[in-house]
Order: structure tokens, then sequence, then C-alpha cells
């Protein structure tokens, strides 16, 4: 049986019968790939633990909505990246994002608090200073394609859009990008 | 197409150093904290987001009549764009990865090569971009030429080594059959002086190449064209 068959199986146990470990075993199989996924997009690790409890709660409250024709995790993923794209949109503007972001890496000693810091280690600091600049549409279908390396059709899916919206962004990101790491 | 690898690569270490610390940090993912009380599934039916999102088709729609269709121009068939094709499907079978550009100008012919990416679809295309000036007859000559075969949504830069000074880089992508959007940054130096950054769509008819024809000023004009490599016809 295939992992995508496999997690049909586990949704609909869950479905049928509410099998709490049919969903545990959904989580324990997406839930590291959703997380890596919130936080490369928030750039906050406290906030990318919530956000990924979050995703799984709406997926466990809205599973009837899953159709069978994308994968599980698709839809998962998806939720998330809602979920991620509505963080930034409701609680801070782009600008303030970065500052604030930036002020945390200056405040917080990154020995004391790896949570918070890691994405602003010296090895990490140039990438993530120029990722946290991107729009959260153009860094979503960064993280998707070229880190997670996902095909673009199915990052089309996640995002909700057309693959020509996702090359597009992919290219955007990409020139502004080298902009933001030249400028560095 | 090296300085995408480049930064892809960055891109990829960047998240390889976050996973690294998060697999640390985090324990590992053994249960779910999601309190099992009775939790209805949701049926809702939200038609809000729908109907903005065909308020925003119609507008776009709109848009596209008034602004971009006015601009579609249509080929002459036998432009010397089909036997290229031809030519690049046997150079893509010999390098399925690579893109690869000629230029012409005057007595010269440059070639360069670079590889391309996992995120660029596998629709090989040729781009040709041509800078003309009116002849003594009233026809048209070309004075420089560039032929690119690339990848669709590939970012292709063109230097050549012995004239650095002139710079073509370009992107396409087809939202639909018959349509071709085309980003393009143009550099050229004396006597003619171009240097030109745009955005533009072009539109295919049947089997011949899209084509757009763009004056620069008296007598000079630029040309460039799309075609889709056929797989049927060019085995590509």
């Amino acid at each position: 049986m295939t992992d995508l068959e496999d997690d049909h199986q586990h949704v609909h146990r869950f479905r049928e019968n509410r099998d709490q470990e049919s969903f545990s075993e959904l989580y324990r199989r997406h839930s590291p790939c959703v997380h890596r996924i919130i936080a490369k997009i928030v750039l906050d690790e406290g906030v990318a633990e919530d956000l990924c409890q979050e995703t799984f709660m709406k997926a466990y409250t809205k599973i009837e909505q899953f159709r069978a024709t994308a994968s599980f995790k698709t839809w998962l993923c998806r939720i998330a990246v809602n979920g991620a794209n509505e963080h930034l949109r409701k609680t801070i503007t782009a600008r303030n994002h970065l500052q604030m972001l930036q002020a945390d890496a200056d405040v917080v000693n990154t020995a004391d608090c790896p949570r918070k810091c890691l994405f602003w280690k010296e090895e990490n600091r140039k990438v993530t200073s120029a990722l946290s600049r991107l729009d959260p549409a153009l860094r979503t279908a960064l993280v998707l394609t070229v880190m997670e390396e996902m095909d673009p059709a199915e990052a089309a899916r996640i995002q909700g859009c057309s693959r020509a919206t996702i090359y597009w962004r992919v290219h955007q990101a990409r020139k502004q990008l080298k902009e933001a790491m030249g400028d560095e | 197409m090296n300085k995408h690898r480049q930064m892809d690569e960055a891109l990829k270490q960047w998240g390889r150093n976050v996973d690294r610390d998060l697999a640390h940090i985090l324990p590992g993912p053994e249960s779910v904290r999601i309190p099992v009380a009775d939790v209805e599934p949701e049926r809702g039916f939200n038609w809000q987001p729908r109907l903005a999102a065909l308020a925003a088709c119609v507008v776009i729609l709109t848009l596209a009549a008034l602004v971009i269709l006015p601009r579609r121009v249509f080929t002459e068939p036998g432009n010397g764009m089909a036997a290229l094709a031809d030519m690049y499907a046997e150079v893509t079978r010999m390098f399925p990865d690579q893109s690869v550009w000629m230029s012409t100008g005057g007595d010269d012919l440059e070639m360069g090569m670079s590889s391309l990416e996992k995120t660029e679809s596998g629709t090989r295309l040729v781009l040709r971009v041509e800078l003309q000036r009116r002849s003594g007859t009233g026809g048209w000559t070309d004075v420089w030429r560039r032929d690119i075969l690339t990848a669709e949504s590939a970012w292709v830069d063109t230097v050549s080594p012995d004239h650095p000074e002139e710079k073509l880089s370009v992107w396409a992508y087809s939202p639909s059959k018959g349509v071709w959007m085309l980003e393009s940054h143009l550099e050229l130096p004396e006597p003619y002086r171009v240097n030109m950054r745009e955005q533009v769509m072009l539109y295919t008819s049947g089997n011949d190449p899209a084509l757009r024809e763009l004056p620069l000023g008296p007598g000079l004009r630029l040309v460039q064209q799309v075609l889709e490599i056929d797989s049927g016809r060019n085995g590509a």
C-alpha cells in the first residue's frame, strides 16, 4: 500500500469511527513537514509551533471537507500555508515584521533562546534577512518549490493558484532575493 | 542560470540549517494535543470569496480586452524559425538539461550554454530577438540577432565573453495555449544604445511563432519571436 493510500485509509477510519489512533498516525506522519514549512514562512519557531497545532486542529474539525482527489498532505499543507499567511497579514505589516524579527535577534541571546533565534544565527542571518523582506506569497512559493522541492503543480494546489502563478512568484522571489542579498 | 543555482543552493543550505536546529529543539511528534470533545465537522458554504474571485476575473478579462489584445500581432510564415526549431531539437537531444544561445552580428557568431533548473518546466522553446535597420530598398536587415533555445519559465542570461556590453536576459512562460508571457532585458552599446526592460504578452497563430515588432526609433526596430518546439514534428 502506498503512503497516499495509507493516508486515505486513516482519514476514512477517522471519519467513520472517530478513530483517534488514525488521526494521531496522520499527525505523526505529517507534522514534521507541516512544521518545517510554516517555520520557514513565518521565520519564528515559537509561532510556527502554535500554527502547526492550529493546522491540525482545523484538519480535525474540517476533515469532512477533505476530498480524495488531492493527497492528504497537500490538503494539510494548504491549511498550514493559509494559516501562516493569515497570521502574517493579521499581526504585522511586512516592514514591521522585519523590524520585529531583527529586534528579537538583537535582544535575545541565541544560546539562551534557540527557538527565537535559530533563524538569526550567523550562518542563517543573511538569507533570513533577505527572505523576511519578501512578500509572504513569494516566500511561500520559494519555500515549497526550492526548499521542499515540491512539484510546481503541487505548490500551486497548496497556494490555491495556477502553475503559471507559481512560476511567476518563484521568478519574482529570486529576483528580489538577488537584490536583497546584494544589498547585504 | 548559474546565479540561480548558487542562490537555490544558498536557500537549501539555509533550509537544512533550520531543519537541523528544529530537530534539536522539538520533541518527536508523538501525539497530537487536540481536544477530542464534541467537535463536529463544518459543512458551511461561503459565497463571499467566490463572488470576489468572480469579480476579479471580470476585471482581469476586461483589462485584457482593452489593453493586451490590441497589441496582438501575427507573424508571416516561413521566416526561418521552423528550421531553427528543427536544429535546436537536435541540440535538445544532445544536451537535455542545457539552454543554448547563439548570437550573430556582422560576421561574428557566438554560442553559449548554461544549465536548466528543477523549477523550470520541460517545454522547450526557441526565442529569437533581432535588432533590424531599414535598408535603402525599404526592407529590414538584421544588425544584431540572438537565438536562444531554452525551457519554459527558465531565466536565461546571455552575455558574450567577446562582447560583454551586449546583454540579453529573457524569461518566457505560456499561461495558456497560444499565449506567451515574455520578460526581457536587453542592453546594446553604441551605435544602437538600447537599454530596455519589459514584460509583454505575445500571441501565436496556428503553428507560426508568436511575433512582436517594436519600433525603437527612425529606421530601427526590435523583433521578438517565440516558438514552442513541437515534439511531434521535431522530435524534441
